[in-house]
């Protein structure tokens, strides 16, 4: 092979290498390839134990993750409260971090949109009304104390919800008073707060808790589900996408699953080339050597 | 929930799709757009957390219950309040070590919530998990085949350590050690085959097993008090190997979780952008974009002559 060929591919512009990222990135999103999407064991785990309770029961859903994530989480978030939703369970969300509560208002809005559209078209019988079907929590400071108050009193710690309006006031919450009263806890993090949880909710007051979580997380937390102290793993965009079809559709997650495998792939090709590039070199030098 | 007029959606998606391309213009090389919006991405983080700090921290448990009492113990929050100024004299010289009341605090009450409860919640339920039995006692069976393959592989094993740890295994050549090790994974694979009697048995066993090795070996790794040579040598390496095996998942998990967010604001870019904007939109936005390039360069070009 022509050494100055692999001299150029070993000194290739990176910039290159984004143009070719970008491209194989955008050609799926114009033209869906429609790859099929396998189920795992880890994300029927969260699918099942939210498909077990019966409807009208009420889950705890902590929104804790950041805009940046926002790709990754949110289609997960959306799926998971269609399913909620359709399955009539309400939902009460809560935020540790700061930057949570827009992620979980737009994910909240965005479901109250739908529904609110359904009921029109009369696919449904009447919408989602806030503070009945669902509430917001909103930010609430102190995670481990928050965890520790909620295990003993929910609405005596939350106090009130993101719109200001007293707790006690709340219909949704009329029959919970602390943690335990939750059947499932469901939490879409970012970062390792699924341990606080687990630490302070889980092991004191037995809630039995799911994870969503980025694909960054996810493999340091299989050493809690293979601990048993959570039902199941719905892990970064792959995650979605098998949610999204356990539920029969197609979302943002699926269709960049499309995307997602192309680049896999690119990448992979960049490896192989890279090394086999490298090896060819280092052969020739070493023949150069000898001579 | 939120409603928000259509202007005010089409404004929003233009300046986020004006942003992402500035941030991404970074991969070309560092320029004015960049830095105009990493300016502004810091500017309205700290806006954003300040406002949420005001409206869902201080104003709701410290103001509203300080002003609006429901009982007497709701004045109690005027501790953690003044332990909350506190932290503010580190701003002020000749007071500044008034905040460490509220460090010692904070380290102190997290320190002693958190001890027990890591131990509790995680130490002991992970420890737990890797001491679980190989073999499920319900699909578990000695017959003929798996006692020949047990003693096998406890034959081989206790060779292969021995003869490490004698050296003998360095002065042999590549067969006879191919030999032994083939040998002892061979009759190891056999073993839970003919022991647990179904494939979807022997993945659980070899799960476990798994598990097992790797906290062993890994833990292992880490222990210094031991020099690691001869057999130790080879409980370390097999450590090394599964952290490896850890760190290049972990790393995999990392392209994907990266690239996902490249995805999410590409789809943007394309779906929200490009597909729901109209001429007019294109328009405003072709104009905008222009002064503020125009504002952006005369303003650098200021900056270079006047370092000149």
């Amino acid at each position: 092979m022509n050494i100055k060929f692999i001299d150029k591919l070993l000194k290739i512009d990176r910039r290159i290498i984004f143009v070719l990222v970008v491209i194989a990135i955008v050609i799926p999103i114009l033209f869906p390839l429609n790859l099929p999407v396998q189920v795992t064991d880890e994300v029927r785990g969260v699918f099942n134990e939210v498909e077990k309770l019966p409807p009208g029961s009420t889950i705890l859903v902590a929104f804790d993750y950041e805009p940046s994530t926002t790709p990754e989480m949110e289609p997960m978030g959306i799926a998971l409260m269609r399913q909620c939703f359709d399955k009539g369970l309400k939902v009460v969300g809560i935020s540790w971090l700061q930057q949570a509560p827009g992620n979980a208002i737009k994910v909240l809005s965005k479901i109250q949109g739908e529904y609110d559209t359904k009921a029109a078209e009369g696919k449904r019988e009447k919408s989602l009304v806030y503070g009945e079907d669902y509430a917001y929590m909103g930010f609430q400071p102190g995670w481990q104390a928050m965890i520790l108050g909620i295990g003993r009193d929910f609405k005596g710690t939350c106090k009130v919800d993101y719109k200001g309006n007293d707790a006690f006031s709340l219909p949704i919450l009329k029959d919970i008073e602390k943690l335990a009263d939750f059947p499932y806890l469901i939490c879409l993090h970012d970062d390792s707060m699924i341990n606080h949880w687990i630490i302070y909710g889980h092991e004191i007051t037995g809630i039995r808790i799911g994870s969503m979580c980025t694909a960054v997380m996810a493999p340091g937390i299989y050493a809690n589900l293979n601990a048993g102290q959570i039902t199941g793993i719905v892990g970064g965009l792959k995650g979605g996408s098998e949610y999204e079809k356990l539920l029969k559709y197609r979302g943002a997650a699926t269709s960049g699953m499309d995307s997602q495998t192309v680049i896999h792939v690119l990448i992979v090709i960049f490896i192989l080339v890279g090394n086999f590039a490298y090896l060819i070199k280092e052969h020739h030098l070493k023949k150069e050597r000898m001579r | 929930m939120t409603d928000y007029a259509p202007w005010a959606i089409a404004l929003g998606t233009w300046i986020a799709a004006g942003l992402t391309i500035a941030i991404y213009s970074f991969l070309y090389k560092d320029n004015p757009f960049y830095k105009l919006a990493e300016h502004i991405y810091i500017g309205a983080s700290t806006g954003y957390l300040i406002v949420i700090a005001w409206y869902d921290a201080i104003k709701r448990l410290l103001w509203i219950p300080l002003r609006y009492p429901r009982n007497n113990y709701d004045y109690l929050v005027i501790l953690p309040g003044i332990l909350g100024i506190l932290m503010f004299t580190r701003f002020f010289k000749k007071i500044g070590w008034l905040s460490r009341f509220s460090l010692a605090f904070i380290i102190g009450w997290a320190s002693g919530v958190a001890a027990p409860a890591v131990i509790k919640g995680l130490l002991i339920p992970h420890m737990g998990s890797t001491l679980k039995p190989i073999f499920d006692p319900a699909n578990f069976s000695w017959n003929p085949l798996s006692i020949i393959f047990g003693i096998l592989t406890v034959g081989f094993f206790t060779a292969l350590v021995y003869f490490v740890q004698t050296d003998k295994y360095t002065d042999w050549e590549l067969g006879r050690r191919l030999f032994i090790i083939i040998g002892t994974v061979a009759s190891t694979i056999l073993f839970f085959l003919f022991a647990v009697g179904s494939i979807g048995s022997f993945m659980q066993a070899f799960y476990t097993l798994s598990i097992l090795v790797g906290v062993v070996s890994v833990l292992f790794y880490f222990f210094y008090s031991i020099e690691h040579k001869k057999a130790l040598k080879g409980v370390a390496k097999t450590g090394i190997i599964f952290l490896m095996l850890f760190f290049g998942s972990a790393f995999g998990y990392t392209v994907m979780g990266r690239v996902s967010l490249a995805i999410g604001r590409l789809r943007f870019l394309v779906n929200d952008w490009i597909r729901q904007s109209t001429g007019k939109q294109w328009l405003i936005g072709f104009c905008v974009i222009i002064v503020i390039s125009v504002l952006l360069l005369l303003s650098e070009r200021k900056g270079v002559s006047s370092e000149g």
